[in-house]
């Protein structure tokens, strides 16, 4: 197991209001996760308490987040620091605000190498420009000298994938890693993402509002609503017999199944702060059971937060 | 069905002074009553140039503009500002759009008060019954933007356009920041303004986007169509190489066709590295010499629709999906 979190709870400093109510979700060596939801559910939240990079606006107050057997949620700040960048590589969604406008690209690269250890700058120099070049950037050795504002959409996207990547890491999290880009590029840094991950053994976690990208690009899925994960499981189990009706929605509303035009209506309000399943006031399979807590059914590798979940049923 | 909007070899140019590139090229489109058009394109393929071309917010260099089959082209602005509440257009982000300092209310009621001769209680009818279309409610009514999430504050966004029963509503990437959900009930309230007779033209950056509601869908790049069909044609069968890459490019929740797809090599060129010929030529992985030279013109194909590309009159421009 690469990272195991177990019941990750995080409350808004401000007003004590629980943000996220007990996220679990696994990360095996090699496979990659897609954590899946809407906006608001909490999914970079959990990848932002993960690393340890909540702070002013929340703080965990439950949990744990073993990375390879050590916790990150209970490490100092000096361990965190050696750990996050190094060991744990993080793309973020807007990777303009990544990027340091005012240095060089290939500076960038080589600072990021040096944090983590002491390096021969003509060795670091190389390394920069080779990673650029496995980043499908051609003529490496003049854009390492370019400046970030110099680069297309695209290629910023490509070289905050290499920061991340520079000190092969174990574990990569990616948070939408390309919002924003147009649809080509997209598949373009989705394709470079998976070849990567793929190539270097490093387990991937990738945040995305996209089930397409799930199913086109991870092993396995977590669903995310209302700050917990409702639904985990292998892709194709899961997409093949979804057992939480979210989860069944989220398929079910997939751009490619609105073919004949149209479309049903979904969306609505979350509950308010308390007890039951969180989906109830949208679910229509909702009874009076919904107001209690529900199990986590399955237990095995598949598994789903509903009181009607079967796992495995048709 | 009568033609609400039209664009006649409409070119586009934007940009500073000696800056100045093409955004569109000779375009041809129309849209008619009860009708939604599908304009599909990325970055710089020229969408918003011709989201702004149909409500006549850009003069064209080149071209005529039609509205309800009136030549707009040249039109001065104060006889345009008549049209205004007849022909709207909706922006990508309604945050930048919307004045911060006034409620929900007041910015759906707005147009209503620029435009319509009618009373304040009537004016409050007005929104009060569309906001319970929209599904806005009395609470929300009275918030600021900075009070409203994006997905609810594009509602309001959508509401200022429709309020003053536009016969040509114009919608530039309406649900590009939008969640799955917010998208889709969006989608479902222009089905129901299409049933009312609006006609709708909505630019999206993939297909997918446009896909669910589109009769018609027009493919962009670089500022021109390279295909203009029905939309169950196009998606059965697309003939211009760039819309069989878009569609591959679809992210489909579908695990059969996992890494089956058409790969684009680089990215989409600014206008003004545009080479001569056909203009997706460098990118194309069927391109022959001759595509580097002549530039393809939009040729009708079977009866209901136009492709540019050489290699469609030969029927050669179909690409085997490459794992």
């Amino acid at each position: 197991m690469l990272l195991d979190v177990q019941d990750l709870r995080v409350e808004r400093v401000a007003d004590g209001a629980p943000a996220l109510a007990g996220v679990s979700f696994r990360v095996v060596k090699g496979r990659i996760l897609g954590l899946v939801g809407e906006h608001g559910a909490g999914k970079s939240l959990t990848a932002s308490a993960i690393l340890g990079l909540l702070r002013p606006a929340a703080r965990v107050v439950g949990g744990r987040a073993l990375f390879e057997g050590q916790d990150l949620l209970r490490m100092s700040d000096a361990d965190l620091t050696r750990v996050r960048g190094a060991r744990i590589g993080f793309v973020v969604q807007s990777g303009h605000a990544t990027l340091d406008p005012s240095t060089r690209v290939g500076a960038q690269l080589i600072r990021a190498m040096s944090i983590h250890r002491p390096i021969v700058k003509a060795e670091a120099a190389w390394r920069a420009e080779t990673i650029m070049s496995s980043m499908g950037i051609p003529e490496p050795r003049q854009r390492v000298r370019e400046w970030p504002h110099e680069l297309t959409p695209g290629t910023v996207q490509r070289v905050v994938v290499a920061l991340a990547l520079i000190n092969e890491p174990q574990l990569l999290i990616a948070d939408e890693p390309t919002a924003g880009l147009d649809i080509t590029a997209q598949m373009q840094i989705l394709d470079l993402l998976h070849v990567e991950l793929r190539r270097r053994r490093i387990g991937g976690v990738i945040i995305t509002r996209d089930l397409g990208v799930v199913a086109q690009y991870c092993d396995d899925v977590a669903v995310m609503f209302a700050g917990q994960v409702v639904e985990q499981g292998p892709v194709a189990q899961v997409f093949a017999r979804p057992a939480h009706p979210f989860t069944r929605t989220l398929i079910g509303i997939m751009p490619d199944r609105l073919a004949t035009g149209g479309g049903r209506a979904y969306g609505g309000p979350l509950p308010e702060n308390g007890e039951g399943c969180p989906y109830r006031p949208r679910c229509d399979q909702a009874t009076e059971r919904c107001a209690m807590v529900p199990p986590l059914v399955g237990a095995g590798v598949h598994a789903a937060r509903c009181h009607f979940a079967r796992i495995g049923a048709a | 069905m009568s033609v609400m909007g039209e664009l006649r070899r409409v070119s586009v140019s934007v940009g500073p002074g000696e800056r100045r590139v093409a955004a569109l090229t000779r375009i041809d489109m129309q849209v008619e009553e009860g009708q939604v058009l599908g304009v599909v394109g990325e970055a710089g393929s020229g969408k918003t140039s011709l989201a702004r071309s149909f409500v006549r917010l850009v003069a064209p260099e080149g071209g005529a503009v039609l509205f309800e089959g009136s030549d707009i082209t040249t039109m001065p602005e104060r006889r345009l500002r008549r049209l205004r509440s007849r022909m709207t257009i909706v922006f990508r982000d309604a945050a930048a759009v919307l004045d911060p300092r006034m409620t929900a209310r007041a910015l759906i009621e707005e147009p209503l008060r620029l435009h319509a001769p009618v009373g304040a209680g009537e004016r409050r009818a007005a929104v009060d019954a569309l906001a319970e279309r929209l599904r806005l409610s009395p609470a929300e009514l009275e918030r600021r933007p900075g009070e409203m999430g994006i997905d609810r504050l594009q509602l309001v966004n959508v509401g200022r356009a429709i309020v003053t029963q536009p016969r040509l509503l114009v919608l530039d990437e309406p649900t590009r920041d939008l969640d799955v959900a917010a998208a889709a009930d969006l989608l479902n309230l222009l089905a129901e303004l299409r049933a009312g007779g609006m006609a709708i033209v909505m630019t999206g950056h993939d297909i997918a986007a446009v896909q669910p509601v589109a009769d018609r869908i027009a493919v962009l790049y670089l500022g021109e169509i390279v295909e203009e069909g029905a939309t169950a044609d196009i998606l059965r069968d697309a003939l211009h190489p760039y819309t069989q890459a878009l569609l591959s490019a679809h992210l489909a929740a579908d695990l059969a066709r996992r890494g089956r797809r058409i790969r684009l090599r680089g990215e989409p060129p600014a206008p003004e590295d545009r080479t001569p010929g056909c203009g997706f030529a460098p990118r194309c992985p069927i391109a022959e010499n001759r595509c580097r030279s002549g530039a393809p013109t939009p040729n009708q194909v079977g009866t209901d629709r136009r492709v540019a590309c050489l290699r469609v009159l030969e029927g050669t421009s179909r690409i085997p999906l490459s794992r």
